[in-house]
C-alpha cells in the first residue's frame, strides 16, 4: 500500500516537474529592426541554432563584459568547427539608434563580425521576448540606468532554450560543449 | 550535462523513502535504520481559518493545515528531497527556511513558490538536533505570526534512549486588534505585531489545542520526551511544566543535556528537547512562566497522568488550619521548647493521619457535611461501633461503605471510599484518635487488634450497616 | 428581449466609460530606487476603473480564439488557465489568466498593462489622499483582506471603494498583473541559477526597501516575485492602462 502510494507520488512529481515547458522565443511573434533598417523577426532564425543575448550600448557596467564574453564564445565555437550566429537584442530601444549601434560595433571591433546581428525593437516587443525567456530588466526612468540579468542563451532550431549561462560565469565550456556539431 | 547524471547516480545509491509527517502533538516513530537514506518530504502550504481560542477565529497560514506545521523526522546524514506545494486557493507566495539546512537562506529562495505551484530542493542534514522551520517570505514576521512554523528533528546517528511517549508542542504569539477572547474572525494586526504586544500566546496554535479531551496523556511510571519549539515571531518562552522537574533538557535543541531544570528558555526560532519521568498522577500544566501569558493570553496546555498516586512523592493536601500570625509563631516556639508527652505524640500522629486520609470528606474538625458526609464529631454511630462493633469500624475504613446509615438522627446514603495505604499501626492510631476526639469515647485500638480484625473481615465489602 | 438588449447596451456603455485619468506625480516605490533617489516620476496615464470582468474577457476570446483555453500554447499559460471561467458570473473579475493573455487582452482593447510603478502609484491612494500607503488604517484595511478566506464567491465583492482618482478595487478583491511584474528584482549580477528571489526572503525583505512598514506592499511585491508569466492563479487578474493624452 505505502509502496504504491510512493510510486504514485513519484509519478505526480514527475508530471509536475515536466509540466513547465522550456522557454521558447517563438511562442509569440516579435518584430525587430535589423541594422540595415529592415524589419525582421526571430522567426528568421527558425531551423537554425544561435546564441542570443541582451545589452544596451550606453551600458557601462556588465554589458561590455557580456560583449567580450560573446566574442570569446563566438571564437571558441568557430574553433570547435560549429560556428553560430550571435543575436544581440537591445535593452534600450529609445537610445540605441542606428548610429549608436554602429558605434557599438566600432567600440568592440565587430565591424567585420558577419555572424553578429544587433536587433532593436520597441518596449512591448522587448518585454515580450524577455518574458518568454524569463530574462528580467528594469529601467530607472530618471537615471536611465537599466538593471538586467546577464544571461546568454543557446536557442535551438524551434526557438526553444537549449542551455544558458551567465556572461559573468568563470567558464563557458559547458555552453560550448552543449552545441552539437553539424549544420543546424 | 554529465554532472547531473553523476549526481543522480549517487542519489540513486541511497535507499529511498517517504517521510512520515505527523500533526501536532504527535511525533513520527523513532527511525531504526542505521544507514543514510534519501527521504522525500511533501509539505503543502494551506491558508485556512481555524480557532485561536473559544469562539475566536483566525486566518492561519500553515505548513500542512496545522499550527505548528507537520513534524518532520529524519536521521543525521540523510539527504532530504523537499517538495513545497502552495495550495491553489491560497492568496500568497510562501517558502520555507529550515534551520536544519546548511546553505543560503536555509532553502528559502529555492522554495519560493506562488499559489498553485510546487518547488523542489534537496539538502543533506549534517547536524543532529531539533530545528525550527518557518516561512521566510516578506514580510517574514507576518508569515510567522500567522502560524508558519514547525519542527524538524534530525535524529542523531545514535538515537536518544527510548521513552514511553514523545510529544510535539510549539509556542507562538498572535496579534489581533481585539484583546484576548473577543469572538469572531480576528484579522492580523500589523501595529500590535510591530509593537510586540501579542493578544495571544498559545501552544500549538490555539488556546484550546492541548486542554480537556485534547490534553497530552501518560501514565504514572512512564517517561516522556517533549519536542518543544518556539515559533515566535517575537516572544521568548520561559517554558515550564507546573509540578514537574525536567530530568534532562537538551537546551536549545542541541546535543548536550542539562539535568534537573525547572524552567528552560526557548528563544523565538529555537527549541528544546525535554525529558522527564512521571512519578505520580495528576494534571500537569505546561506554561510559559512569563506568567501573564499563561493566564491572560492562552499559553497553557495540560498533561494528564493517570495511575496510582504516589503519596511518598506527593501527599496531596495534608493540613489546612487557621493561621494566626504572631500568635501561632509564639505557640510553635513554646511547643518546640517544651518536651512533648508520649500521649501528645500519638495525638499528633492521629490528627495528621486523619487530616491526610479522612478530612477531605469528614471535614477538618470531623463535623461532616450536612446530608452528604456524616460527622465523626459527637457521633452516636461512631461511638456505637467503636464500643460495641469494633470489627465493623475496621471494615468501614478498609472496605468503604455503600448504603444508608443514620448518624445523630440524620440519614446518609452515600458512598465511602476505602482508605488505602495505612498499615495496622497507623490504622490503630487514627481510629483511636478519631474515637477519642470531639466528644467521642472508646477503648483504644492496638496494632494487634486491628490486625486480627482485618484478617477476620468478610471477603466482600459490607453493603448495609446499622445492625448485626 | 427588450430587457436583454437594454442590459447589453448598458454593459457596453459601462465599457466605454471604464477608464479614468490618473494625473502625473512622483512616487517612492517599495523597491527599485537607486541610492540617494527618493522617488520616481510618474507620467499621467489612463487606468481602468475596475479589473477586467469575465464578460469583457469573453468578448476578447470570441474575437481572438487563439487565447481560448482549448487553443492556447503551453508556453503562454499553465494548465489552470481559465479553468473556472464557466463558473464565474459575468461581472466577476476574470482570474486564472496568464500574463501573456492579460497583455494580449489589453492590446486588443486599445491599451496595455499598467507598469508596476503606475499600479503602485494609483493603489497608494485612498478615498481622500493621494498617498495613504503609510497610514495605519489604510494598511490594516488591506491586510484584512488576507484574513478573509479565498473563494470563487468572494470574487463577487466590490473591493476597495473608488479612490481619489476614481479607481476601484485595487485592494481587497484580487491580485493584478503589471507589465513589468518581474522587474523589481533585476540585479546587475543576478544569475540564472534559480536563486532569483532572495530579496523576498527573510531579512532580505527589508534591506533596500524604502518603507519597511508597508506590509501590504511587501505582500504585493512578494507575490509578483513568485510569478512566472505563465502563472494562472485563482485570485490573479488584471486591469488595463493606456498612455494619457499629451
Amino acid at each position: 500500500m505505502s509502496a504504491r502510494l510512493l510510486v504514485l507520488g513519484c509519478f505526480l512529481q514527475t508530471v509536475a516537474a515536466f509540466a513547465e515547458p522550456p522557454p521558447n522565443v517563438l511562442a509569440m511573434e516579435t518584430q525587430w529592426a535589423a541594422e540595415n533598417g529592415q524589419p525582421t523577426t526571430l522567426g528568421a532564425w527558425r531551423g537554425r541554432r544561435y546564441v542570443l543575448s541582451f545589452v544596451y550600448t550606453s551600458c557601462a557596467s556588465t554589458c561590455p563584459l557580456t560583449t567580450q564574453k560573446l566574442k570569446r564564445l563566438d571564437a571558441a565555437l568557430a574553433k570547435a568547427g560549429k560556428p553560430l550566429d550571435v543575436v544581440v537584442v537591445s535593452l534600450d530601444p529609445t537610445r540605441d539608434t542606428p548610429s549608436a549601434v554602429a558605434q557599438y560595433r566600432v567600440t568592440h571591433s565587430l565591424q567585420n563580425a558577419t555572424r553578429w546581428h544587433v536587433l532593436v525593437g520597441d518596449e512591448p516587443q522587448l518585454r515580450t521576448v524577455t518574458m518568454l525567456l524569463g530574462f528580467r530588466y528594469a529601467k530607472n526612468a530618471e537615471s536611465g540606468v537599466i538593471l538586467h540579468d546577464n544571461t546568454v542563451y543557446l536557442i535551438g532550431p524551434g526557438g526553444e532554450v537549449e542551455t544558458s549561462m551567465s556572461s559573468l560565469d568563470q567558464t563557458m565550456t559547458p555552453f560550448v560543449d552543449a552545441v552539437p556539431k553539424g549544420r543546424l | 550535462m554529465l554532472l547531473p547524471f553523476i549526481l543522480a547516480l549517487a542519489a540513486a545509491a541511497l535507499p529511498e523513502e517517504s517521510a512520515q509527517l505527523t500533526e501536532p502533538p504527535l511525533v513520527p516513530p523513532v527511525i531504526t535504520r542505521t544507514t543514510p537514506a534519501m527521504v522525500t518530504v511533501n509539505l503543502e502550504v494551506i491558508e485556512k481559518v481555524m480557532q485561536l481560542a473559544d469562539g475566536v477565529d483566525y486566518m492561519f497560514w500553515t505548513f500542512g493545515g496545522t499550527v505548528p506545521g507537520r513534524f518532520i523526522r529524519v536521521r543525521e546524514g540523510d539527504t532530504v528531497e523537499f517538495w513545497l506545494a502552495n495550495n491553489p486557493n491560497n492568496k500568497l507566495p510562501h517558502n520555507i527556511d529550515l534551520h536544519a539546512v546548511t546553505g543560503p537562506g536555509g532553502g528559502a529562495a529555492s522554495s519560493f513558490t506562488a499559489p498553485g505551484h510546487k518547488s523542489k530542493f534537496s539538502f543533506q542534514v549534517l547536524n543532529p538536533g531539533l530545528y525550527v522551520y518557518h516561512c521566510a517570505t516578506a514580510p517574514v514576521g507576518m508569515h510567522i505570526a500567522n502560524g508558519m512554523y514547525g519542527l524538524i528533528y534530525v535524529q542523531p546517528k545514535k538515537a536518544l534512549p527510548k521513552v514511553d511517549h514523545e510529544y510535539y508542542v510549539m509556542q507562538g504569539d498572535f496579534y489581533t486588534d481585539a484583546d484576548f477572547g473577543v469572538k469572531g474572525l480576528q484579522p492580523f494586526s500589523m501595529r500590535r505585531a510591530i509593537d510586540e504586544r501579542p493578544s495571544y500566546v498559545v501552544f500549538n496554535g490555539s488556546a484550546l489545542s492541548l486542554v480537556g479531551d485534547k490534553a497530552l496523556s501518560a501514565k504514572v511510571g512512564e517517561t516522556i520526551r517533549l519536542f518543544v519549539g518556539n515559533g515566535g515571531p517575537n516572544m521568548v518562552s520561559s517554558f515550564h511544566v507546573i509540578g514537574e522537574i525536567f530530568d534532562h533538557v537538551y537546551t536549545e535543541g542541541g546535543s548536550r543535556a542539562q539535568d534537573n531544570l525547572q524552567t528552560t528558555l526557548i528563544p523565538a526560532g529555537g527549541s528544546a528537547i525535554i525529558e522527564f519521568s512521571l512519578n505520580t498522577d495528576g494534571t500537569y500544566l505546561l506554561v510559559d512562566h512569563s506568567i501573564f501569558r499563561a493566564f491572560n493570553k492562552g499559553a497553557l496546555a495540560q498533561l494528564k497522568v493517570d495511575g496510582a498516586s504516589n503519596k511518598a512523592v506527593y501527599s496531596g493536601k495534608e493540613l489546612d488550619t487557621t493561621y494566626l500570625g504572631d500568635e501561632s509563631v509564639a505557640t510553635s516556639l513554646k511547643a518546640s521548647t517544651s518536651r512533648q508527652a508520649p500521649q501528645a505524640v500519638v495525638a499528633n500522629d492521629g490528627r495528621s493521619l486523619f487530616t491526610r486520609n479522612c478530612s477531605m470528606c469528614h471535614q477538618p474538625e470531623g463535623q461532616g457535611l450536612a446530608g452528604v458526609f456524616p460527622p465523626l464529631a459527637n457521633s452516636d454511630f461512631l461511638n456505637e461501633m467503636a464500643n460495641h462493633r469494633r470489627g465493623e469500624f475496621v471494615q468501614f475504613v478498609l472496605r468503604g461503605k455503600t448504603g444508608k446509615i443514620t448518624v445523630n438522627s440524620v440519614d446518609y446514603n452515600g458512598v465511602m471510599t476505602p482508605v488505602a495505604g495505612l498499615d495496622d499501626a497507623k490504622l490503630a492510631t487514627v481510629m483511636t484518635w478519631v474515637s477519642n476526639t470531639w466528644g467521642n469515647k472508646a477503648p483504644p485500638y492496638t496494632e494487634s487488634e486491628v490486625k486480627a480484625l482485618r484478617e477476620a473481615l468478610p471477603a466482600t465489602p459490607s453493603t448495609v450497616g446499622g445492625h448485626e | 428581449m427588450g430587457h436583454l438588449s437594454a442590459a447589453l447596451l448598458l454593459s457596453v456603455a459601462q465599457l466605454s466609460v471604464h477608464r479614468v485619468s490618473v494625473p502625473e506625480g512622483r512616487f517612492a516605490p517599495l523597491f527599485g530606487l537607486e541610492a540617494k533617489q527618493r522617488d520616481l516620476p510618474v507620467a499621467r496615464f489612463e487606468l481602468d476603473v475596475r479589473p477586467v470582468s469575465r464578460a469583457s474577457f469573453n468578448r476578447f476570446l470570441a474575437a481572438m480564439p487563439v487565447w481560448r483555453r482549448d487553443r492556447i500554447a503551453t508556453q503562454l499559460a499553465e494548465e489552470r488557465y481559465l479553468a473556472s471561467f464557466e463558473r464565474l458570473s459575468p461581472g466577476m473579475p476574470v482570474v486564472e489568466v496568464s500574463y501573456f493573455a492579460a497583455r494580449a487582452y489589453c492590446a486588443w482593447a486599445g491599451g496595455r498593462l499598467p507598469t508596476t510603478l503606475e499600479w503602485e502609484y494609483a493603489a497608494a491612494a485612498d478615498e481622500t489622499r493621494r498617498d495613504a500607503s503609510l497610514s495605519p488604517d489604510f494598511a490594516q484595511r488591506i491586510l484584512d483582506w488576507y484574513a478573509a478566506p479565498s473563494s470563487l464567491e468572494a470574487l463577487d465583492g466590490t473591493g476597495s471603494p473608488g479612490n481619489v482618482y476614481g479607481v476601484e478595487a485595487l485592494h481587497g478583491l484580487i491580485w493584478e498583473w503589471t507589465e513589468d511584474f518581474n522587474a523589481q528584482l533585476a540585479m546587475s549580477d543576478s544569475r540564472q541559477s534559480g536563486e532569483r528571489n532572495t530579496n523576498f526572503t527573510c531579512g532580505g525583505g527589508s534591506n533596500g526597501s524604502a518603507r519597511r512598514e508597508d506590509y501590504a506592499a511587501f505582500m504585493r511585491y512578494a507575490l509578483r516575485a513568485s510569478l512566472t508569466p505563465r502563472a494562472t492563479l485563482t485570485n490573479l487578474g488584471f486591469r488595463c492602462a493606456a498612455k494619457g493624452p499629451s
